[in-house]
């Protein structure tokens, strides 16, 4: 591949098209880890036993 | 007790050598994708888009029926194995997530890629306009299982879900059956139709490494789902304990809505 500067609409595209690949990937990944930790500790104080 | 610590063991350490290869695929992939698969001799390097849209667009059709399958057996299962059937209501919860993520990308990737090469980014043309009708109907079932309270939230969720999978082959038809904007089917679509061959190894790579992404999102999103639905039971057991303690102390209920 030969980018010939971001001014290319075909570069300028290729890269976005590429973030948004990651974004929705990474930001799915990150947000379902999130809900996996926060379950976690919630467990955790759940496991507890009630005074 | 301790049986159920190594499974989780177990689960995590395979998890985690399932991300890794993940991981290394897609960088091959990407390798591939960008630096070894020849340009596009009419798109030039746009035309690389092509594998990250394809292989989301194939996965935006595969795990809409994983979610059809675990909301049908959920369906089934309800009244019969409630606890078989919480199994299922979580499958199809992942399923539809994953989902969505492909279709956007689909969307978005493909919207990128209309631009440079049609001058356009969107039309209403068959195909892309079933493909935002599968998204929006993905993107509905999630929010009416997000908003309902009524506590029947899983079963209307498997009703919708029935619903939209019937888009999928709508989908994939449509470029079989309309021929509108949208290029006409890669893979077996008539003589014209199939891929150079050296554009195999990056766009199968690419199908592999996401096709392993999908399946370990999917399988980690499923864990996250039982836990919450493990601490919901175990919240409404607490309750319950908490009713029949003040119960036999002669006071009122708590009212809770845990049910």
């Amino acid at each position: 591949m030969h980018f010939e500067g971001m001014s290319a609409m075909d570069a300028r595209h290729l890269v976005l098209a590429y973030a948004s690949v990651a974004l929705f990937q990474g930001g799915y990944f990150a947000w379902v880890v999130r809900n996996w930790l926060r379950l976690k500790d919630d467990e955790k104080k759940a496991a507890k036993p009630v005074e | 007790m301790e049986s159920a610590t190594s499974t989780k063991r177990t689960s995590l350490m395979i998890g985690s050598v399932w991300l890794v290869l993940t991981l290394v695929v897609l960088t091959i992939g990407f390798r591939q994708a960008l630096f070894l698969s020849p340009t596009d001799a009419e798109q030039g390097d746009v035309g690389r888009i092509f594998y990250w849209h394809v292989p989301s667009a194939m996965l935006g059709l595969v795990f809409p029926y994983i979610n059809f399958v675990a909301s049908l057996a959920f369906l089934y299962l309800r009244r019969r194995n409630p606890l078989a059937a919480l199994t299922a209501d979580a499958w199809a919860v992942a399923a539809a997530e994953v989902s969505v993520v492909f279709a956007s990308i689909c969307l978005v990737t493909g919207m990128l890629w209309g631009r440079a090469v049609w001058g356009i980014w969107w039309t209403w043309d068959w195909r892309l306009t079933s493909e935002l009708l599968l998204w929006l109907l993905y993107v509905a079932y999630l929010m009416t299982r997000r908003m309902s309270t009524d506590g029947q939230t899983s079963t209307l969720g498997a009703i919708i879900s029935v619903f939209a999978a019937l888009d999928v082959p709508l989908v994939y038809f449509s470029i079989r059956w309309f021929r509108t904007q949208h290029p006409s089917p890669v893979f077996g679509g008539g003589a014209d139709s199939g891929l150079d061959p050296s554009m195999y190894p990056a766009f199968l790579w690419n199908v592999l490494a996401w096709l392993m992404w999908g399946g370990f999102i999917l399988a980690f999103r499923v864990a996250v789902e039982r836990r919450r639905q493990r601490l919901d039971q175990l919240e409404g057991l607490r309750m319950l304990e908490s009713d029949i303690d003040n119960f036999k102390l002669g006071g009122e209920p708590e009212r809770g809505n845990a049910f």
